[in-house]
């Protein structure tokens, strides 16, 4: 693998973890919200 | 990473606490898994030793209660996901000819976060007031009016649930990026499909558990009322939020198990996956379905007739993907030359089994039907049909199966078979009666019962005891395996196929260090 290679599959990572623990954090907050009434 | 240092290879304890190579990890969840499925083993053999006859002999109701809730919460929590999480580890890099995780550190601490809250669980058994008592379902009132050990309970589940939710992250994170060129989704073994699926259920179902147990807590101790009726709340609002974590849970439960029989089969069939392309949307319809199907768990609350009639057709929608699998089983073992080692054994019980559960979930899905049927030992035979029945047979084949390419030594076949046979026998003993105690009327979760449900219920405590002296032998055979043996050689099984077995079994510390060619 190259090192642009490393690089792209290092930032690809970054990415799909952070939008899995946004996904994450919204399930959490929406448990929260359809019973704040 | 593809700058692994091969000559690395950590000893003692700190390799073990500190270790962020993926098959050390898969390793400490298999054994943890192990060790948490005898400390379970060991309190349904109280609930089956206090049920062997009518009135209270062995332990007292309070305690009976505690069992029945710890028992549930260690076989889900404790055993079964980490279980599978273990394979994950060991199987998914191997499979997709990926180094290891995509983030190994998080990986360690993933693992590291289960034996804090496994212990959390189990000393709450022993604080003022004891355990929680109100079935592994956690359902206020009772969960808030008990005593302490129902905050060590939520801890514990808060930590479960943490480390789940890191664990489904990284296994994404290693699907989508780290797959050996040529490696397209469609050529994935079904276990690493599986487990994809069982990822995004994971990460869309633990938070809305962890929102759950937070709400108890801040009901228990903040002053709020969220499950509360006197303060403008509703115990009910509890059970709807638990069931859209818990349905999914259950799928989470068995998915990775069809993703194992769906690699074993192939191999002792000696012939590919038939129907791969439907194998991977019946999984992910069947993901789809489970988020929208929770209140069949709660039909007699007193829902809408609109309600009951849309989680009842839902429900049955799900036999339709899951009958693609099954059929798609039979149709792989169909004209092949089949034999029947332990795993092909396993399979092929586990799919027969998870069948009658998955037919008697069909029963429980017709709302009407289920007044008659719900809390009853009807729903317990059913459950124990597609847990034990489904994900555990798996798990078992699973040990067997890849054992050798793990520790570089064949089991005992002989022993294997045995011990299979032990646990069919045991387990059918303890739990086809069920159905019958359940129909007739027996309710679950009571360590007392009327005259007529005795004999069934002594016949199901000499299943019980049967399944667990089996499990006694497993552990023996693992031991055994992993101290000696015939050496494996990399391809354990003739008719086996996929990335792990062109690696010598053990395979190296470090594999793939360089991508493999993907035909």
């Amino acid at each position: 693998m190259t090192k642009i290679e490393n690089a792209r599959q290092q930032r690809n990572i970054v990415v799909t973890v952070a939008i899995l623990a946004a996904v994450a954090l919204a399930f959490y907050l929406f448990s929260f919200i359809q019973n704040w009434r | 990473m593809a700058t692994a240092h091969h000559d690395e290879h950590p000893s003692g304890l700190g390799r073990w606490l500190m270790t962020t190579n993926h098959k050390d990890i898969g390793t400490l969840y298999l054994l943890f898994a192990l060790v948490m499925f005898f400390v379970g083993g060991a309190m349904a053999l109280v609930i089956r030793a206090e049920l062997f006859q009518p009135g209270l002999q062995v332990v007292d109701p309070h305690f009976f209660n505690q069992m029945t809730t710890v028992h549930a919460l260690v076989m889900v929590f404790g055993v079964v996901m980490p279980a599978f999480t273990g394979l994950a580890n060991w199987l998914i890099p191997m499979m997709i000819g990926a180094p290891d995780m995509a983030l190994p550190r998080l990986n360690n601490w993933s693992f590291w976060l289960l034996p804090p809250a496994a212990t959390l669980l189990i000393i709450s058994l022993f604080v003022p007031g004891g355990g929680p008592a109100g079935g592994w379902t956690l359902y206020p009132p009772l969960s808030v009016q008990t005593g302490m050990g129902m905050d060590f309970t939520i801890l514990s589940v808060h930590l479960l649930g943490m480390s789940s939710i890191l664990g489904s992250i990284n296994i994404i994170a290693t699907i989508l990026n780290m797959r050996a060129p040529g490696m397209t989704f469609m050529k994935m073994p079904m276990f690493v499909w599986t487990w994809l699926i069982t990822a995004y259920l994971l990460l869309a179902v633990m938070p809305v558990l962890a929102g759950a147990v937070t709400m108890l807590l801040t009901d228990r101790h903040f002053g709020t009322h969220f499950f509360d009726a006197a303060g403008g709340g509703d115990p009910v609002l509890f059970q709807h939020v638990f069931w859209f974590f818990g349905h999914p849970e259950v799928y989470i439960l068995i998915l990775p198990a069809f993703g194992v029989f769906s690699q074993i089969i192939p191999t002792f069939a000696r012939k590919p996956l038939f129907g791969y392309d439907t194998m991977v949307y019946a999984t992910a319809s069947i993901a789809f379905l489970s988020f929208i199907v929770w209140a069949h768990h709660m039909y007699t609350v007193g829902m809408p007739l609109a309600g009951e009639l849309f989680f009842m057709y839902a429900t049955m929608l799900i036999a339709v993907p899951t009958g693609v699998k099954v059929f798609n089983w039979i149709a792989t073992m169909w004209r092949g030359s089949m034999t029947f080692e332990t795993p092909m054994l396993y399979a092929v019980a586990g799919v027969f089994t998870f069948t009658m559960g998955g037919l008697t979930g069909l029963m429980l899905s017709i709302a009407p039907a289920d007044f008659q049927y719900h809390d009853t030992y009807f729903v317990v035979a059913h459950f124990h049909y597609t847990i034990f029945g489904g994900s555990v047979l798996a798990l078992m084949g699973a040990a067997y199966y890849w054992l050798p390419k793990w520790t570089g030594h064949m089991y005992n076949e002989r022993l294997g078979k045995w011990q299979f046979w032990l646990t069919m026998i045991g387990f059918h003993l303890a739990f086809f009666p069920q159905h019958f105690l359940g129909l007739a009327g027996m309710p679950r979760r009571i360590p007392d019962y009327a005259l007529q449900f005795t004999e069934f219920n002594q016949w199901s405590t000499v299943g019980a005891f049967v399944m667990g002296f089996a499990q006694l032998l497993l552990l023996y055979i693992v031991v055994q395996t992993i101290r000696s043996g015939r050496k494996a050689g990399a391809k354990v099984w003739e008719g086996a196929e996929g990335l792990e077995w062109t690696l010598s079994s053990p395979p190296p510390y470090h594999s793939f260090a360089v991508a493999p060619d993907i035909k």
